[in-house]
């Protein structure tokens, strides 16, 4: 899994989902067939906290693993890109790739972001900006 | 979409009937999950990011399979939630699998939050070739 600056004129940015959005529709590309019972399903895709130094946002990501998911991050954007490769036999292969694009909180030092998948959900460590960081101020 | 296997996870049990985790009010959900027949078995694939394997249970009784887990929130106290979310989700999945699957070799394996089940069908189901004298 590589985090890496993404730079790319921003055509995708009809794909946002806002910050605080919590969409249900399904994202694995493997349950892409069955979007109605992803729509009965509560299970939010996005979860963000934060804390003082870091933002975090965790996704829901079923079905994935580390060798195919790709996290770019641009400004103000963390773009999640799948790809897979699979031979269901001797002569057909399968192709899958789909991207999805979060919109990721202003004040984020994306440089120094990392991402760490585990049991289907991704975590993403956003840290802030230093100046974006709550400063206490010592009364003498 | 609901395949003709699938029975409400709603669906009210005996008293009498054990099952794997005690179901607690509040929301149940039902996982996303796929199915797959062939001459050999029946592969369900199902959903469940986030769910640790001691924390799901799959029962098979009465040819019907009860799958149950709860997702539990995995962060640490200091982290500041941004919007509202459960402490929990619990995840419950009941299908009929019919005679023909044989309960005894049902094999079930978690990988990257995907449950894979693996339901054979008895010898005497499976579709066999039959010899011309």
């Amino acid at each position: 899994m590589k985090l890496i600056r993404y730079n790319q004129p921003s055509s995708f940015l009809s794909d946002w989902d806002s910050f605080f959005a919590d969409p249900y529709r399904a994202f694995a590309p493997f349950f892409r067939s069955t979007l109605s019972s992803a729509r009965e399903s509560a299970a939010p895709l996005v979860e963000w906290y934060e804390d003082d130094e870091n933002y975090y946002a965790q996704v829901d990501l079923p079905g994935i693993s580390k060798k195919e998911l790709k996290v770019d991050a641009e400004d103000g954007l963390l773009r999640l890109v799948y790809e897979s490769h699979e031979e269901s036999s001797e002569k057909e292969t399968r192709d899958e790739q789909f991207e999805h694009v979060l919109r990721c909180p202003e004040g984020v030092d994306v440089g120094k972001a990392c991402a760490n998948l585990k049991n289907g959900v991704l975590r993403l460590t956003l840290p802030k900006a230093e100046q974006n960081r709550p400063v206490s101020i010592q009364v003498k | 979409m609901k395949s003709r296997n699938e029975i409400s996870p709603d669906c009210q049990e005996s008293p009498s009937r054990e099952t794997a985790l005690q179901v607690r009010p509040g929301p149940v959900i039902k996982p996303h999950y796929e199915s797959h027949y062939s001459e050999e078995s029946w592969e369900v694939t199902v959903a469940l990011p986030g769910v640790e394997k001691d924390d799901l249970k799959v029962n098979i009784e009465n040819e019907i399979l009860d799958l149950q887990g709860v997702r539990r929130r995995d962060v640490p106290e200091s982290f500041r939630p941004l919007a509202e979310y459960p402490d929990e989700r619990r995840y419950r999945l009941r299908l009929d699998v019919g005679p023909e699957v044989d309960p005894e070799k049902i094999e079930a394996h978690l990988e990257d939050g995907i449950l894979s089940l693996r339901l054979p069908l008895r010898e005497e189901v499976k579709p066999r070739s039959i010899p011309i004298h």
